[in-house]
């Protein structure tokens, strides 16, 4: 069963979006409701996540200075992390894409196939 | 007698000095005179660049408002999304009747916001130029065939059936496009023939093409736009039918985004009733066209423009850095591709390096000069250009304050002239006219014209 954090500072979507997982995929949720606290939640979690559900947009430390600073731990650098955001057209995707994420999901995205579209971005072949 | 020679003397002397002093003046105004005529033209051009800038200003402006509004409209609609989603499922439990169908509606609109937000943005990106069209030579034929093969399965699912025919050869309906947007046009006609079409009937696609153009027709035969709106159909937020909107799940900005699109790639898009043998079938047909892509290899000069064909590369030099960047943008705008140099000793030598096998540099279709240069002078860059067996053919056209030399274009130096400050569509005429006469034929032969923006 797989284990996914997510980190959004807004709580209904983090509500809606753990509910989707849960339900769809049946997966293990975590969140955080910011960068700080998921990346205290990821070090603390055994194993670690399976994957990184990341908000670009949040006040204090935004989702790439997160992803960036995961980077820096050993223990976590390895989890694959998917950028949530909001803002589905302009050219922030090639700049996400130089930095070593493993895929962007809009906003909003279906909640009956968010499960899916995550196990194809990451590879996985069954929940 | 000699002393009345030394007197003659100095008096011829005299009156030699007066004179030269009088031409001297004379010249020193006209200097002046050359001179405060070179300081308005360059207040001109200042000016006109200010214009533009802040122009361009407010259109970023107003594109970052709307990008920042539909940002901040998808966050909460994420929740609202995911929560009736969820709930209409069934997956959070079954619901009695009633209550599963609120659901079904309330889910249903959720999906014609988003639909919406994202269609303003789309639009509103595309009419303020925020989003530049990438546009390469592609086939109209594997693009319809693209689309068609990505509608299939919508196309099933209201029992519709897709065709697609190509009238003429398939390697004579290339154009310069952007595919990506090429294909949102085709996606938006084809999803609104299905989505007006009765269940069981055909949706046909067809591909032609004539000297200049290429054409794509999407047929449907649904209840058809009435004659009197195959004109409004193409405006924001215009349906056939006010229950339209809610029962076809439209967002209104179907037919304006592909209008816009259309558009910036210089084509035409309209619609017209189904007729057959003079009466008047059911439904519409979406035609749209496209100026044809000339190949490189064609031996015959079409009249298709070049410039829409991706297929020149342009030396732009001028000493003014900002020029050659809003220069350089226009042409990369309208399918040119450039390089930039600053002073006439590079073009000299960028021309010349191109001409070389395994040159780092493209073979240039044409030089815009510009003649007020420091070091090698306009002039005498634009003589070595002409002088050399390797850079005399490249077309030039003089882009300057000064107005333009008849004698210059005459004499063949100088393919085109540009005075500054130039209108942008005057600019990209005469390249189009340097180009496409070639420097073989006598400048003699062509009456003189050079473009230039009245004040």
């Amino acid at each position: 069963m797989r284990r996914i954090l997510i980190i959004d500072d807004e709580e209904d979507i983090r509500e809606v979006a753990a509910l989707s997982l849960e339900t769809t995929a049946g997966w293990e949720i975590l969140t955080a409701d910011s960068g700080m606290e998921g990346i205290r939640v990821a070090a603390e979690s055994s194993p670690v996540p399976d994957a990184i559900l990341l908000d670009v947009m949040m006040p204090e430390m935004d989702g790439p200075t997160t992803f960036q600073r995961m980077q820096e731990n050993a223990a976590l650098a390895s989890i694959p992390v998917l950028l949530l955001t909001a803002k589905v057209q302009g050219v922030d995707q090639r700049r996400f894409a130089g930095m070593g994420f493993a895929g962007v999901l809009f906003k909003p995205f279906d909640p009956l196939t968010l499960a899916a579209q995550i196990a194809e971005k990451l590879g996985w072949v069954t929940g | 007698m000699f002393i009345g020679l030394l007197l003659t003397c100095v008096f011829l002397l005299g009156i030699l000095a007066l004179r030269l002093a009088a031409a001297g003046r004379k010249h020193q105004r006209a200097v002046t005179d050359l001179d405060d005529a070179l300081k308005r033209s360059r207040e001109d051009a200042e000016r006109q660049r200010m214009r533009m800038a802040k122009q361009s200003d407010i259109d970023r402006m107003k594109t970052e408002f709307v990008s920042t509004v539909s940002h901040e409209l998808r966050t909460p609609l994420t929740s609202i999304r995911g929560a009736l989603g969820l709930l209409s499922s069934g997956l959070m439990g079954k619901m009695d009747d009633k209550s599963q169908n609120l659901l079904r509606i309330a889910s249903s609109n959720t999906e014609r916001l988003i639909r919406l937000i994202n269609d303003i943005l789309d639009l509103e990106r595309m009419e303020s130029g925020a989003a530049p069209a990438l546009l390469r030579r592609c086939s109209l034929f594997d693009l319809a065939r693209e689309s068609v093969e990505a509608m299939n399965a919508v196309a099933e699912a209201a029992n519709i059936r897709l065709t697609l025919h190509c009238f003429a050869a398939q390697d004579a309906v290339y154009f310069s496009a952007d595919a990506d947007r090429m294909l949102q046009v085709m996606t938006n006609l084809l999803s609104n023939a299905i989505k007006f079409s009765p269940a069981g009937s055909i949706v046909s696609v067809q591909i032609n093409a004539d000297a200049e153009s290429v054409y794509l027709k999407v047929i449907d035969r649904g209840r058809g736009v009435p004659a009197d709106k195959l004109e409004s159909i193409f405006n924001r937020f215009q349906q056939v039918e006010s229950t339209d909107s809610s029962k076809k799940g439209g967002t209104g900005l179907g037919l304006a985004i592909c209008r816009s699109i259309v558009l910036q790639h210089g084509g035409a898009i309209w619609a017209q009733v189904n007729q057959s043998e003079g009466q008047t079938v059911a439904g519409t047909t979406f035609c749209v066209q496209f100026a044809r892509c000339a190949r490189a290899s064609d031996a015959v000069r079409s009249n298709v423009s070049l410039e829409q064909c991706g297929q020149g590369v342009i030396l732009i030099c001028d000493d003014d850095a900002e020029l050659r960047t809003v220069v350089g943008e226009l042409l990369r705008q309208n399918g040119y591709e450039i390089v930039e140099a600053g002073s006439g000793e590079e073009v000299i030598a960028l021309a010349q390096e191109q001409a070389m096998r395994n040159a780092p540099v493209p073979p240039i279709s044409a030089i815009l000069l510009d003649l007020y240069l420091p070091g090698l002078s306009g002039l005498e860059t634009l003589r070595q250009l002409k002088s050399s067996a390797v850079t005399e053919a490249i077309p030039v056209v003089v882009v300057s304050v000064s107005a333009p030399s008849e004698r210059l274009l005459r004499s063949g130096e100088a393919q085109g002239w540009v005075q500054k400050p130039f209108d942008e569509s005057l600019l990209l005429a005469e390249l189009r006219r340097a180009l496409e006469s070639g420097p073989d034929e006598q400048a003699s032969q062509r009456p003189i014209r050079a473009s230039r923006l009245t004040v």
